[in-house]
Order: C-alpha cells, then sequence, then structure tokens
C-alpha cells in the first residue's frame, strides 16, 4: 500500500511538471507577456525592452524554465506581471470559492444524477426513463453560458428570490452551483442508469429475487452498491471537468474564484500567474485522482493493491 | 448494510452551506451606492493598474495633482496653479491644508515622492513618467518638475499623476499600499475583499467639501448581461460599459440609461511601410473605398458617432474645417489603376475580437466594402494578446482595425503613439512627422499649440494617409432611479459629485 502510494505521487510529480512545461510553452508561443502589458499604454519599444530584461523575460526561455522549476520547489510561483504581487498568493485567494462551488455542484449533481439514473433504470422503458433521459440528455447539451443567465433573470431577476450574484451566502450559491452541475449531473445519471441496468441482469439479483425479496430492497441493498463502482471514477473525473466549467459559471455569475483569475491571467499573457493557476489546480486534480484511486481498493474487495 | 456514501455526501454539502450562510449582502442604505465595473482592479496602487474601472476607484480615494472637469479640461487640483518657468520646468504650486486620510500632510515632499513612485512602480503607468526627469521641492508647497527636453505636456501628463502619502507608502511598501490605499480624496478605504468587492466610505474632512454619497461599494461581472441583470435586480446603482442591444430592456425595467460620446475613437490603419499599402494612392483609394456613413448606419449603430477627423471634438486643436475622404468608389478605382493595381489588391485585415463592441462585425462590413471596387481583405479576428503583440512587435502586414483612447487629455499623447517613429505603434510615420510632433509638444501657448497640432492633423489626413477615423464610441451606463449622476467622455466615472434621490 505504502510502495503504491509512493509510486502514485512520484507519478503526480512527474505529470505536474509536464503539465507546466506545456503551459510555459504555450503561453510563449502565444506571445510576448510584456508587450501585451503594457499595448495600448503608449510605452514605447525603448520602455517594452527595459521591462523585459528587468523582469527576465530577455533570457533564453529555457533558461527562463528552469529558473521558473527551481524557485516552485521553493515554493515561489514568481511575481504575476500585472499584480506585482505573489502569483502563489493570487491563486490561494481565489481557491477556496472554486472548491466550495466545485463541491456544492458536485453535491447536487450526485444527488440528482444518481437519483434519476436509478429511476430511468428501475423503471426502464416507462415515461420516467424517457423523461430522466431526456433531462439527462438536455443537461449534457445545454451551453452553460445561457443556462447561467436563464436562470439569473428567471430567478434573481424576475422572482427575486436570489442575487443574481456575489459569494457569501447560502442564497448566492444556489444558481451558480446548479448551473456548474448540470454537465455532471447528466454524465452522472446516464452511467447510474446503465451501470445499474447491468448490474439488475447479473445472476445474484435474480438470486435476490427468487429468494422473495421486495424489488426496492433489491435495487437499494444488492444492485445499486455494485453499480456505484464505475460512478465514482467518473465522479473523480468530473472534478476536472468542474474546473473547466468554472470558467464560465463564474464569469457569468461574478463568481470570485480561480476561473476567472485563470481567464484575465490568459488573456493578459500574465505567465507566472497563469503557471501558478496550472501548477496548484493540477496538483488539486492528482491528489483528488489519487485518493479515489486508493479509495476504490477499499470500497471494491475485488480490487486489491500491491 | 445500507449505502453510506452518497447520504455522508450530501449531509458534507447541507454543512458547507450552512457554514457559507453566516454572513448576508449589503443593505444599500441611504446614501450609499454599489457600482459594477467589468473587471476587479489588480491593485490600486495608481501606478500599477491604468485600467478605466480601477482608475474609477481609484478617482474616489485620490486626488490627482493637477484636476480635469466634465469636459476634459485641466482645472486646479492638489496644485491650485501652475506654469512653465523655463524650455525644461514647470513650477506647481500646492493646495494648502489639504490631509492625507491617515492625518499626513500633502506637502511637496509627498509629489516628489509620488512622481519617484510612479517612476519605479514598474506599473503601466510608468513609462509615462520618463518624460520627468526630476521633480523638487522648492518649498513646502512649491514643487519644480524638470523634463529630458523641452516638453510643454507635463501639465496634462499630471492629471494622470496620484498624489501619494509619503510616510504610509514608505512605511507599507507598494504591493501592500495597492491592498489597503490612503489618499487625500473625498472617500475613503473601508476594505477590498478580493474577489467580491472594494468598498470607500465618505471623507468628512474632504478639502472641497464632503461628498453626498456615504459610501461606494465597486462590484464586478465581467459578463454585460450579468451586469444589467444586478442592475434590474436591485443590487447595483450603476453598471458600465452596456451593450448598445440591452438598452431597451434596461429602460423597460424601470432603469435609467446614460449615453455620452467618448474620446475612445476606432479607425483602419494600414501599414505604409509594406506593399500593397506602401503606395499613397492605395491608401487614398481605401479612404475613398470605405462608406463610413453606410457602417456607422448599419452596423454600428447606437454604439457609436461617425467621426472621421483624428483629434476628438473635446481637443482644442479639434479642426471641424478640415476636408475629410468621402466615399467615392469610382475615385478608388481610378485611384487603384494609377497605382498600377487596377486587378485589385488583396491583404490582410487583422481584428480584435470582443475588445471593443461590434469589433468583428465592424471589420467584416468594411472587408465587404472594399470588395465592391476590387480589394480582397482575408480577414484575420484574433484574441486580444495575440493581437497587440504582434501589432507592438510592427510586423503587422496589410491592415488592422484598432481604437485608441487618450490616458491625458494632450493631444501628443494620441499622435505620438500612432505617428512618431519612436511610439508605440510603427506603421505610419515619417521623419517629417516626428519633426512636427516633436516641435508641437514644446509649445506653451495655447494659439500656437492648436495651430501646430491641427497642421500635424491636415499632415496626417492628407499626406501620409495611413489611418482612417470612422466614429467616436458611445459609452452607455446603466443606472438606477435613485441614482443622480453624470458621465464623462473619458470613460471615466467619476463619484465626487453624484448623489441619490
Amino acid at each position: 500500500m505504502l510502495a503504491f502510494a509512493l509510486r502514485r505521487s512520484l507519478l503526480a510529480g512527474v505529470t505536474l511538471l509536464g503539465a507546466t512545461l506545456a503551459v510555459f510553452c504555450l503561453v510563449n508561443l502565444a506571445g510576448d507577456p510584456v508587450r501585451i502589458m503594457l499595448a495600448e499604454t503608449g510605452a514605447t519599444p525603448e520602455d517594452v525592452a527595459r521591462f523585459k530584461s528587468e523582469l527576465g523575460y530577455d533570457r533564453p526561455l529555457a533558461e527562463q524554465f528552469v529558473g521558473f522549476v527551481r524557485r516552485a520547489l521553493r515554493g515561489d510561483l514568481g511575481m504575476s506581471l500585472r499584480f506585482r504581487q505573489p502569483a502563489l498568493d493570487l491563486v490561494m485567494e481565489r481557491l477556496p470559492a472554486t472548491i466550495e462551488l466545485a463541491t456544492a455542484a458536485m453535491g447536487i449533481a450526485v444527488a440528482v444524477g444518481v437519483s434519476l439514473g436509478i429511476v430511468a433504470a428501475v423503471w426502464r422503458g416507462s415515461l420516467v426513463d424517457r423523461l430522466a433521459t431526456t433531462v439527462a440528455l438536455v443537461g449534457q447539451s445545454v451551453p452553460l453560458f445561457w443556462l447561467g443567465i436563464s436562470l439569473i433573470l428567471v430567478f434573481a431577476v424576475m422572482l427575486r428570490w436570489v442575487p443574481a450574484t456575489g459569494r457569501g451566502t447560502w442564497a448566492q450559491l444556489v444558481l451558480p452551483a446548479a448551473t456548474l452541475a448540470t454537465f455532471s449531473m447528466a454524465r452522472i445519471a446516464r452511467l447510474t442508469r446503465s451501470s445499474l441496468l447491468e448490474v439488475l441482469r447479473l445472476d445474484y439479483v435474480r438470486t435476490a429475487r427468487a429468494k422473495g425479496l421486495a424489488e426496492p430492497w433489491v435495487v437499494h441493498r444488492h444492485a445499486v452498491r455494485n453499480a456505484m463502482l464505475p460512478v465514482m471514477t467518473l465522479i473523480a473525473l468530473q472534478f476536472g471537468a468542474l474546473l473547466g466549467g468554472a470558467i464560465v459559471t463564474e464569469a457569468v455569475f461574478a463568481w470570485p474564484g480561480l476561473g476567472q483569475l485563470a481567464l484575465q491571467a490568459v488573456l493578459t499573457r500574465d505567465l507566472p500567474l497563469v503557471q501558478a493557476v496550472v501548477v496548484v489546480t493540477g496538483a488539486l486534480f492528482i491528489a483528488l485522482n489519487t485518493i479515489v484511486d486508493l479509495l476504490y481498493g477499499c470500497l471494491d474487495p475485488r480490487i486489491s493493491v500491491r | 448494510m445500507r449505502n453510506r456514501i452518497f447520504p455522508g455526501l450530501l449531509a458534507v454539502v447541507a454543512l458547507l452551506s450552512l457554514a457559507l450562510g453566516a454572513s448576508g449582502i449589503e443593505a444599500q442604505t441611504d446614501s450609499a451606492i454599489t457600482v459594477v465595473h467589468g473587471s476587479e482592479p489588480r491593485s490600486l496602487n495608481p501606478p500599477i493598474d491604468i485600467v478605466k474601472t480601477t482608475v474609477n476607484v481609484e478617482l474616489t480615494m485620490f486626488d490627482t495633482l493637477v484636476g480635469v472637469d466634465e469636459q476634459v479640461r485641466l482645472v486646479p487640483g492638489l496644485a491650485t496653479e501652475w506654469r512653465r518657468t523655463g524650455d525644461n520646468v514647470w513650477r506647481f504650486t500646492l493646495r494648502r491644508g489639504v490631509k492625507f486620510h491617515n492625518g499626513e500632510d500633502m506637502d511637496a515632499e509627498s509629489v516628489v515622492f509620488s512622481v519617484t513612485a510612479y517612476r519605479e512602480a514598474k506599473g503601466q503607468a510608468t513609462p509615462f513618467f520618463n518624460a520627468v526627469r526630476e521633480a523638487k521641492a522648492v518649498d513646502k508647497y512649491t514643487v519644480d518638475v524638470t523634463t529630458a527636453g523641452p516638453n510643454a505636456t507635463i501639465a496634462e501628463l499630471m492629471s494622470f499623476l496620484y498624489v501619494l502619502p509619503k510616510g504610509y507608502y514608505g512605511q507599507v511598501g507598494a504591493a501592500k499600499f495597492g491592498l489597503a490605499p490612503v489618499g487625500t480624496g473625498p472617500f475613503q478605504f473601508v476594505e477590498w475583499v478580493k474577489g467580491s468587492h472594494v468598498t470607500v466610505k465618505r471623507n468628512p474632512g474632504y478639502w472641497k467639501g464632503a461628498p453626498s454619497l456615504s459610501q461606494i461599494t465597486f462590484r464586478w461581472a465581467s459578463e454585460a448581461s450579468t451586469r444589467v441583470a444586478m442592475l434590474e435586480s436591485g443590487q447595483a446603482d450603476l453598471v458600465v460599459a452596456v451593450p448598445a442591444q440591452m438598452v431597451d430592456r434596461i429602460k423597460a425595467s424601470g432603469n435609467g440609461v446614460l449615453q455620452i460620446q467618448s474620446l475612445r475613437k476606432m479607425f483602419v490603419e494600414m501599414n505604409m511601410f509594406r506593399p500593397p499599402f506602401d503606395d499613397a494612392r492605395v491608401r487614398r483609394a481605401v479612404a475613398h473605398a470605405i462608406n463610413v456613413d453606410e457602417l456607422v448606419q448599419t452596423v454600428v449603430a447606437d454604439s457609436g458617432v461617425k467621426a472621421q477627423h483624428f483629434l476628438s471634438k473635446f481637443f482644442a486643436s479639434y479642426n471641424p474645417a478640415l476636408p475629410v475622404y468621402g466615399y467615392d468608389p469610382e475615385q478608388a478605382k481610378r485611384l487603384l489603376a494609377e497605382a498600377g493595381r487596377a486587378s485589385g489588391i488583396s491583404f490582410p485585415f487583422y481584428h480584435t475580437v470582443g475588445r471593443y463592441p461590434l469589433d468583428r462585425e465592424v471589420a467584416t462590413a468594411i472587408a465587404g466594402q472594399l470588395a465592391k471596387v476590387g480589394m480582397k481583405a482575408d480577414l484575420k479576428g484574433m484574441e486580444t494578446g495575440t493581437f497587440f503583440n504582434l501589432l507592438g512587435s510592427g510586423n503587422m502586414e496589410g491592415m488592422h482595425l484598432l481604437s485608441i483612447a487618450p490616458l491625458y487629455p494632450h493631444e501628443d499623447f494620441n499622435f505620438r503613439v500612432q505617428y512618431h517613429s519612436r511610439g508605440l505603434y510603427k506603421y505610419g510615420n515619417s521623419p517629417e512627422g516626428d519633426r512636427m510632433l516633436d516641435d508641437a509638444a514644446t509649445l506653451s501657448d495655447a494659439q500656437r499649440r492648436k495651430a501646430a497640432y491641427q497642421n500635424v492633423e491636415k499632415y496626417a489626413m492628407q499626406d501620409l494617409v495611413s489611418l482612417l477615423p470612422l466614429y467616436d464610441f458611445i459609452d452607455i451606463y446603466g443606472v438606477s432611479k435613485r441614482l443622480q449622476w453624470r458621465p464623462r467622455p473619458d470613460e471615466i466615472a467619476d463619484f465626487r459629485t453624484a448623489s441619490v434621490k
């Protein structure tokens, strides 16, 4: 178990380094950060050159990257070009808001998705099934942006039940969490349905029925538990989708999270900040998946970790 | 055994929600207002971030050395008067008895310190202060600003200098100052909850008299539809950058809309150093091929006003008598033929997507108009950062769609950026133009300055023809019924004289 955890951590480190390198290359390909910082300001080319050398952007790319990794290992992810503050501080300031949003969204997605999936599988082919499948399909295809704005118009502008934007209260969390939950909810519902249908066909379920157990009991006690295993994996992977979806959701609801910061950092080529975002979210994502891998072994006795 | 995982997860979410439910939204009491911008300030240290929406926040807490009124004219600020005492020297006389919010005196030392801070901050405002060689205190209320060469733009530049408290700034440092600033302005800093809001409250001891508003909360939402929804749901009193197509919706909701012709101007620019636009006849042909009336009426509509002069009407040197290029496709074809391009030309046409309202639509419409006279524009829409990176490199071929708004109200700003060989963009310049601009920038006398810049504009429009002004933007604000406030043409929202009913 310990060896497994160690191996996973090592692999996680390599993955993180790879992600950082990829982002470093992409951002540098897309343009000179200092020139973009001073665009539209009337700064002369001499100013641009002077800023570049002061900020170290005139050195070879390889040297810049090695320098970045070396400092990162000491916990220094550099100064944001635009904010003139440590990039790691900026990311850490925003992280709780995104975790809060993603957790709430995941809660909604799991609760609604699993229920829909079970209902659809149990009453397979019925009107309920068709309704649940349609909801899942719509949920997977509706653009987050459109959904978010529609929810604001209905619940904040017309009904005035909740504020349109902001963070701090329960009421402010509902709309963005529901919006962000939609996509994952749909996927969870569909996977729960197909996974449960498969389990319901298995012999042990027939045995359970044969020994006279009531159908709800069969489903709840015997089938759902086993059907949930692939769903668990999906949930862990969906956290990645949630972090991505958070960019749009946060923009629509002015939610003060990492997504908005990341978008701003990319648009302004704030290289140190983009890298800090990637390192922190990458670490988070990798950690979550590692935890689920370990959990999997506990949940399913057939899988043993060597 | 029952399935324990999912009820457990749900319980965690429920607990989390309860924990988060502790704080409420602030109530909008008496004369407190909420303003919604498109983006959060990066820093409230004035030299760092010069985006207008940040300036709006800073302007509540700081005073500039020289003030600007609603017509973008210079008026006394923390300096009561200023004059040029030599070719390279400007003398500023300071207002007496002004104190910073922390009790520090505002005096010559503060101004000298501020100039230094601007030069050392490595912020977006820093490059502008390269024109200043040094600032020196003559006595407690007199400052001499020395420039590198003869320079008449210093008073305007100083309308861009926020006076900082030497003691506090020196004590906390630039980064911390940017999180909790102290100024001399009509409002004082209360808090900045990152990601959420900045709050400022009335400064009862303001030197010009306490402002009417008791408190201003600045929030931000990058999506225009979200900002408008905040106004409609009563969460906001003022929202900026409203798209023209949302105006009717705001009016229908019982809120108000304020519009003002902006100093920001949209234009197309051609690279006069590379084919096909290295021939002035081809550039003139383009000028005659663009139907600005049609463009403004059908595409820009309520988002802009036709304006084919380079200088905005707010400048003293604005010269409406200078003829502009009229739409004349036949003339355009003739000019092309004269230039040996009768078979037509093709070139890339770069534009941003989403940086300015309707940028893509305007570029597409212009390309359509040019196609009618045999000019094939290959549209290249770009994300903002990529566009400015290529533009700044000087290697942008063909034509581009660009807009500019001056940061301080001096003609030199706009002209130098576009037309000086050492300016930011190098697509239209000449030794003659450089000389004219350098000379004009030394002139203090109002009449001579006006004549000089009218001359520069004539030269730029008729000889260089590298840039074709199209229209001025219209800034649109959504306001609640109770707010009384007037917009300014320089994209800055000033709340000093705002009040609520």
